[in-house]
């Protein structure tokens, strides 16, 4: 249950990431002006530890959203995972965008209608002209197939496509090519570690730059953690459920083992009493139980983890093929999940040796009332 | 080892249940020679299985002292009582001897794994006490499996497996038939004129005293009479094996009245209760058994 928590967490977080792109976007009114607004940006907020500009084109012959980025700098800052790209790592890919300026990640959809494969050439028509560019890897998933009452048909969502800023000189923002494009423009901001996302954002705010608007990290998952969306709102609440109904389950593991040991040991009453006056000492009493005691807990615990791993990796396997999305739930151990369970496991741990440990010392200093009892 | 000197000194025991006290030795004195084979007889709750087990470690005098050998037995820390029950007493009770999950050579090779014998001389101690107590072909048997006299000689094993020089035997024929009993007894009387052991025999039965080289009387916590075995024969003249049985009943039942007492002022718990009273109603069924074998109807 503790790793269907962090599953669930980590989705919702990457989520929120996946909207805002990074720690902090702006959305800039005119392209043109994008690299002026991010230094002004930069000379007057502090914490901002890399950046980088993405801009938009919605105009082109391929029918797919275009993206361009600085390979460079776009992976210090924006939010992305490698299973978005198909067919060669992202990386790789983004090593041929340094290379070679013509080239081009394209979205899965477009490369499966026009049967593209890697490194096939694609032409597209754009404003300011045709351009030649190679393939070099597929973003978004495969598209699926889905079957209605009316047959069976393909079904995939609108992604987008990557090329590189070079492609349209976009370092010279009075260039031809870049003013004949219509370019929408975001400057993304990746924060120094103890950096307040909230805070940052106010402060763009506050400049009076030419911009549409600011989002931040912390303030879009605030917000969703508040959300009304009945979505959300039960993602949120199974979450709340879960985390209670896991502090139940270990408390009562807890007590259930507890209780099964103390039993045991009393069961065993007349074995260890006659144990001990046959000269077994209180540690070899203690260490006998033990070993016997913790090889069950141990088993049950292994059995128990090994189990609820298969659960959270069916649960999250069948929740991500039901939805087709770029962030996929994934079934994650973060390092809190982790401490939680060792936290846990100690606990049903110290539930079983600890009566052991007392009723023991009961047995061996108690023995002369053992005897007369038997 | 050959047996040990055992001498008790102004030995007081005082059992206290809540703001009750009970006075169960009284500065009782003995002295026991190494080697030999002493019955200790008297009424219930005259201190007899106390004395005992203060003398086996098991516990704690109030006041006085007990010396077996060169060790003070009262004086030892719960250690030092520990190897003291290893490797110096033996015990042999009434019902509670045997490990229930293991096998006869089993019970017989616990001690000697507690005090850490090395495996190959185990087994061959193992096999050297079957031999003596004349179960070899037992061996493997689970005590459930056993007759209550094979029990008892197997738990007299085990008391002999560390070498203990001295064996405490605390009724050790209470729960069997005459035969059985006489049996247990031979072994007893074996070991002690074969391995020279000191033992300490606690006991109702006049036949079984006798087997012992001197007979002490306890009442009221204190030594009152040593008697000759010949002596114990005229006592026993006095009243017959039957009119025993009869008296050990009556007491039986005494004691049956006193628990029932007991759990109604909440002196002992549910679980207490039950396994005593379970425990009593036992021993006198075997007893009426054995009234019934020789005829008389109770």
């Amino acid at each position: 249950m503790t790793g269907q928590i962090a599953s669930e967490q980590d989705y919702i977080n990457r989520q929120v990431l996946y909207r805002v792109r990074a720690d902090v976007t702006v959305s800039v009114v005119n392209a043109t002006n994008t690299q002026v607004i991010l230094d002004d940006i930069l000379g007057n907020v502090s914490g901002i530890k890399a950046s980088t500009i993405e801009s938009t084109l919605h105009q082109n012959s391929a029918g797919t959203i275009i993206r361009t980025i600085d390979p460079d700098s776009w992976t210090d800052v924006a939010f992305y995972e490698d299973s978005w790209v198909t067919g060669i790592s992202f990386q790789d890919a983004l090593n041929e965008f340094r290379g070679n300026n013509m080239t081009i990640i394209l979205e899965r959809r477009v490369a499966n209608d026009l049967d593209l494969k890697l490194y096939d050439e694609i032409g597209i028509d754009f404003q300011s002209g045709a351009r030649k560019l190679k393939v070099v890897g597929f973003f978004g998933p495969e598209p699926t197939e889905v079957q209605t009452p009316f047959g069976r048909y393909s079904s995939s969502i609108q992604m987008w496509s990557y090329v590189p800023r070079d492609l349209f000189n976009m370092s010279s923002p009075y260039s031809d090519a870049f003013q004949a494009e219509s370019f929408e423009s975001k400057i993304m901001l990746k924060l120094n570690d103890d950096t307040n996302g909230t805070q940052v954002a106010e402060s763009i705010r506050n400049l009076g730059l030419e911009i549409y608007g600011v989002q931040s990290f912390d303030e879009e998952l605030r917000r969703t953690q508040a959300s009304t969306d009945v979505y959300t709102y039960n993602n949120l609440l199974v979450l709340d459920v879960q985390r209670l109904g896991l502090i139940f389950v270990v408390v009562a593991a807890s007590v259930g083992t507890a209780l099964i040991s103390i039993v045991s040991m009393r069961e065993r009453s007349r074995e260890a009493t006659l144990m001990s006056v046959k000269g077994l000492s209180y540690r070899q009493l203690v260490w006998m139980f033990l070993s016997e005691n913790i090889t069950v807990v141990t088993f049950a615990i292994v059995l128990g983890l090994v189990v609820g791993f298969i659960i959270v990796y069916g649960n999250v396997a069948s929740a991500s093929t039901a939805i087709q999305e770029l962030v996929e739930r994934r079934v994650v151990f973060p390092t809190d999940s982790l401490i939680t369970i060792g936290s846990f496991i100690s606990l049903i741990f110290a539930s079983a040796i600890l009566p052991i440990i007392v009723m023991s010392r009961q047995y061996v200093t108690k023995l002369e009332r053992m005897i007369r009892l038997r | 080892m050959k047996g040990l000197d055992v001498k008790v000194r102004d030995l007081v025991k005082v059992h206290r249940t809540g703001r009750i006290e009970v006075q169960a030795l009284r500065g009782l004195n003995v002295n026991i020679k190494a080697g030999e084979l002493i019955a200790i007889i008297g009424p219930s709750g005259s201190g007899k299985t106390t004395l005992l087990n203060i003398v086996g470690g098991l516990d704690k005098a109030t006041a006085g002292s007990v010396q077996v050998g060169d060790q003070n037995v009262t004086s030892m820390s719960v250690s030092q009582l520990v190897d003291y029950r290893r490797k110096s007493v033996g015990h042999i009770f009434q019902n509670l001897n045997l490990i229930s999950t293991l096998t006869a050579e089993e019970n017989i090779e616990f001690s000697m794994v507690a005090a850490s014998v090395p495996r190959g001389q185990r087994r061959g101690r193992v096999q050297e006490l079957l031999e003596t107590v004349g179960l070899t072909d037992r061996a493997h048997h689970k005590p459930e499996e056993l007759s209550g006299g094979e029990q008892q000689r197997i738990a007299i094993a085990a008391a002999l497996a560390n070498d203990a020089p001295v064996l405490l035997a605390d009724e050790p024929t209470g729960e069997l038939d005459t035969v059985t009993a006489k049996c247990v007894v031979d072994y007893l009387v074996k070991i002690n004129r074969e391995l020279g052991k000191t033992i300490i025999m606690v006991t109702h039965d006049p036949r079984v005293a006798r087997a012992a080289h001197r007979i002490l009387r306890i009442e009221d916590g204190e030594i009152k009479m040593a008697l000759t075995p010949s002596e114990v024969v005229v006592e026993e003249k006095a009243s017959s094996y039957s009119d025993q049985l009869k008296a050990r009943i009556d007491e039986l039942n005494n004691q049956l009245l006193q628990l029932d007492e007991d759990f109604k002022n909440d002196k002992v718990n549910g679980d207490e209760y039950t396994q005593q009273r379970t425990q009593l109603k036992q021993t006198m069924a075997s007893l009426r058994e054995e009234l019934s074998r020789m005829g008389e109807v109770t």
